[in-house]
């Protein structure tokens, strides 16, 4: 159970990126952000693993409060939070299975990985994950030689290799085309509704919301405008959520 | 509208603007004259004019190849004055070119003939005459006719003496062509001088990697460390640098106490290593899934610091080990032998630098530990007792602090000044720090941030007036010290820093809010920045001054010197390729737990392998330049010859310095253009 209270996040030049955002999400559930770009879905979902520091409130994760996590706490609270790009994040000269190995550098000794060596088991999951998403022959490439779906297919690898409880999706397929989109929904359903992992994921497409997401909350100017099934979204929710001039597709 | 105004403006006022523009900049070119004493007399003057055709023609001559010549010297002997009943010369093999005098005796300074038979055809070179003494006295310049016979009337010299003395005809043939003893010697100056660019680059590369991390801003910026870990580890560190020299300096004796038995030292290092990589492997654990108790940690670092310790001890006979083996096999690799003194020198190298390397990792350990503790007072320790560590530990970090500063001020001016007027001095600059902080508090707490960019003006001038004030009152306290107390005895020299620090700290402490987290990675930031641009600034040439009083003249004085810049320059731009990388690969991996260093080598450094490299290859690049020139300060390599030549007025010689040093650059310009092109 992941439980943000009264999130706000003021950068540094004094913009309001949240505003007193508070919901929760029981184990195990789908649940999309929506919003339009620059409503602070991004910032949302950076607070909650500490990448961006909340300004105010607490983010509660498991009865342990995120925000008040000392650093080497919040390095083990990191590892079982997995993340996901919209532009992938991969390393690009590096080699396709060092970046799902990657995944694994909160859990393994931090001397050892200095000199890039990690335990044979660790190894031989990061082959089992890049099976998964059906890149196993691509181990040995260059990550930059990959198209774009394929690096969204190692950046979901890389982020099962932390054993996640929960992913943190940013626009994962905001990317990618309709086609590749749902490819790499797809994955992200399995590993719900398989491995019973909470997804929490900002979307662009309403459509996509209705067909993956069990929950919705949406955001505009940081405040949070909508708390509910995909299905309660009417017209005058929509343009509540998107403005009045935007015009519903899909 | 702009344009109406320009058109509609008065063309008397247009006029007198450009007229005195144009005045200001003729002014500021008589000026400008006058200050570079540009004068056309010395341009005129004849004589000055054959002297610079002299250098172009010298410039234009460079001495690079010569001719092998063979002299053959044709003598007859000769009486002067003559001895009673006259002179015959000793009989000469006349089927061959020779030379004959008439008469065969003469007195001093009387006119005489002389003929050569059986020259070549128009054969040249000098007459001579060759007195016991064995100077040369040239008499004339001969040039045979056709047939290859001369003959000439030439003057006794004033010489007379009663052995006899020698007329000498000399002739040369030119032989086979070769390289001059100049370009010879260039040569051997210009692969001197290349290998001291490389070794310059080399060194910084090595020290210009770590630092170019710690000077990059979109590193360094999120690093924030709480005001205890600040103050323990500048607690940590003296101490760990004091007790890693002294640990260093006893593994240097007992290393030297093995003796000069190779294997037995080579040996000792392998099992010291290996010894400390099992210790490693069984007290790490490869995975690190749960925190570890206290006990556990405590072994660990435990084993770390008797593996540090075992890897010293490891380096130390290894280093030895190196030496003998070098010194041994530097006879018999004959032209190979620079092999051995390399060999030789690295192991040197080893012994020598392992006190400093001890002392360094000591104290980097020391004040890790420092800051790790800092981090479990921060987080664990309940407020009252965290708040008189934080009290405790920051008056005993700034007090160090500024007795090391008291200490070296005082190596450095060796100031003379009364104890008392020290510590005044000491006294107000401290408590005008103290105002300008305790002001800075002030401020913080009394200006609203409501006010936005007039908040921080007004915070500015509240602190200049918090240091203002803390700066006359410590000046009247130090006076009114002096008269009550008179001179302070000769420890408090050293006290009155300390305390002064010790209060100062806790003044910080209090200013500073409890849980700050100090922008201590800006800080690191902006001290790298200052020290790299500081360097920068002296020139190598400069610097090679310095080293050569050091280390002697010589290229290694130079490599030093351009070892040193090469850091400061490198270092920088390697930092500013770090802040230009990507920033999705560093979150993506800080989402997944890493540390900050497994960052670096996961993110950061696959991102900068190809800027480094060209950087790297750039920077020999401008090495090589620069050491041609570093011989200028007696810091080897060719530039030392074409000082000296041009001294000497050599031009010939200074000619051929000059062509080498622009084919090298331009080879290597081209060769490490190329290079780079590949990688990026």
């Amino acid at each position: 159970m992941l439980k943000v209270e009264h999130l706000t996040k003021i950068y540094d030049g004094g913009v309001l990126a949240l505003d007193d955002v508070s919901f929760e999400i029981p184990d195990g559930q789908f649940l999309a952000v929506i919003g339009l770009s620059g409503s602070g879905k991004s910032t949302l979902l950076r607070c909650i693993n500490r990448l961006i520091e909340p300004t105010e409130g607490t983010i509660t994760w498991d009865g342990v409060d995120i925000t008040k996590a000392p650093s080497e706490e919040l390095r083990r609270i990191r590892r079982r939070i997995g993340m996901v790009f919209q532009h992938f994040n991969l390393v690009h000269r590096s080699k396709v299975i060092t970046n799902v190995l990657a995944g694994r550098l909160g859990y393994v000794n931090p001397a050892l990985s200095l000199i890039n060596r990690f335990p044979a088991k660790d190894m031989a999951k990061a082959i089992a994950q890049l099976e998964r998403v059906g890149l196993a022959e691509k181990a040995q490439s260059r990550a930059d030689e990959l198209s774009g779906g394929q690096q969204q297919r190692v950046g979901i690898a890389r982020a099962m290799m932390q054993d996640p409880q929960m992913i943190l999706a940013d626009e994962p397929v905001a990317s990618l085309d309709p086609v590749l989109a749902h490819g790499i929904m797809q994955y992200l359903e399995d590993i719900n509704k398989q491995d019973g992992v909470s997804v929490l994921c900002s979307l662009h497409f309403l459509d996509l919301v209705h067909r993956y997401a069990d929950q919705v909350i949406a955001l505009n100017d940081g405040k949070l405008m909508f708390e509910g099934t995909p299905q309660e979204i009417d017209d005058a929710m929509f343009k509540e959520i998107y403005g009045q001039e935007a015009e519903r597709v899909g | 509208m702009a344009s109406n105004d320009k058109e509609t403006r008065n063309p008397l006022v247009r006029f007198l603007a450009i007229a005195l523009s144009v005045s200001i900049i003729l002014v500021a070119y008589a000026f400008a004259f006058d200050r570079t004493d540009v004068d056309l007399e010395p341009i005129k003057d004849e004589k000055r004019q054959t002297q610079l055709i002299r250098i172009i023609r010298g410039l234009s001559r460079p001495d690079i190849i010569d001719f092998e010549e063979t002299e053959t010297f044709h003598v007859v002997e000769v009486r002067t004055p003559c001895l009673l009943g006259g002179f015959e010369p000793a009989a000469r093999d006349t089927t061959g070119p020779y030379i004959e005098m008439f008469p065969t005796c003469a007195l001093p300074g009387s006119n005489v003939t002389v003929r050569g038979h059986g020259f070549e055809t128009n054969q040249t070179g000098p007459l001579s005459f060759i007195p016991p003494s064995n100077v040369t006295l040239k008499l004339a310049d001969i040039r045979a006719d056709e047939s290859g016979e001369w003959e000439v009337t030439v003057e006794l010299p004033d010489r007379p003496d009663d052995v006899v003395q020698h007329l000498r005809f000399t002739t040369t043939v030119r032989g086979s062509w070769g390289l001059s003893e100049t370009a010879t010697t260039t040569w051997d100056k210009m692969v001197e001088t290349v290998m001291l660019a490389f070794v310059a680059t080399t060194l910084g590369t090595i020290v210009g990697i770590p630092l170019s991390f710690l000077s990059a801003r979109n590193l360094m910026r999120s690093v924030r460390t709480p005001l205890v870990s600040v103050t323990l580890f500048f607690i940590g560190l003296p101490f760990g640098i004091l007790a890693g020299r002294q640990l260093g300096r006893w593994v240097t004796d007992i290393s030297a106490d093995i003796g000069s038995n190779a294997l037995a030292q080579l040996g000792l290092a392998i099992a010291v290593a290996l010894a400390g990589w099992l210790a490693l492997r069984l007290t790490v654990p490869e995975d690190d899934d749960e925190p570890a108790t206290l006990a556990e940690r405590t072994v660990r670092w435990l084993v770390v610091a008797a593996v540090v310790v075992g890897g010293l001890f490891s380096v130390g006979f290894f280093g030895r080990f190196l030496f003998e083996v070098g010194s041994d096999l530097t006879e018999p690799l004959g032209a190979f032998g620079f092999l051995g003194g390399f060999i030789r020198t690295i192991g040197d190298l080893l012994t020598t630098f392992l006190t400093f390397a001890a002392a360094l990792t000591t104290g980097v350990a020391a004040a890790v530990l420092g800051t790790k503790l800092g981090h479990f007072v921060n987080d664990k320790v309940p407020t009252r007792p965290a708040a008189v560590i934080r009290m405790v530990t920051g008056a005993v970090a700034v007090a160090l602090l500024t007795t090391t500063i008291g200490a070296m001020v005082q190596w450095m001016y060796e100031l003379q000044l009364t104890s008392n007027a020290r510590a005044t001095t000491a006294g107000a600059i401290l408590l005008a720090l103290t105002g300008g902080l305790v002001a800075g508090r002030l401020g913080r707490v009394w200006v609203s941030d409501a006010l936005g960019g007039f908040a921080t003006v007004a915070r500015f001038f509240i602190s200049i007036a918090g240091i203002a004030i803390g700066l006359t009152v410590g000046i009247f306290l130090g006076i009114f010290a002096d008269a009550a107390m008179g001179p302070f005895n000769a420890e408090g020299t050293l006290w009155a820093p300390a305390a002064l620090g010790a209060a100062l700290g806790l003044v910080g402490v209090w200013a500073a809010r409890s849980h700050d987290q100090l922008p201590s990675g800006m800080a690191t930031y902006y001290m790298a920045r200052t020290l790299f641009n500081g360097i920068r600034s002296i020139e190598p040439l400069v610097m090679a001054i310095v080293f050569v009083v050091w280390v002697g003249i010589g290229p290694f004085a130079g490599a030093l010197a351009l070892g040193l810049h090469t850091i400061a320059g490198l270092a920088k731009l390697y930092s500013e390729q770090v802040e230009s990388i990507m920033e999705g690969p560093i979150e993506a991996v800080a989402a997944t737990g890493a540390t900050k260093l497994q960052n670096i080598v996961y993110a950061v450094v696959p991102q900068i392998v190809p800027p480094y490299i060209a950087f790297t290859l750039y920077r020999w690049d401008i090495n090589v330049r620069m050491s041609t020139i570093i011989g200028f300060a007696g810091g080897g390599g060719v530039g030392f010859l074409l000082q000296q030549n041009i001294n000497l007025l050599q031009y010939r010689a200074a000619s051929v310095q000059m062509l080498a040093i622009a084919v090298v650059v331009a080879t290597l310009d081209f060769v490490s253009a190329s290079i780079r092109s590949k990688i990026v």
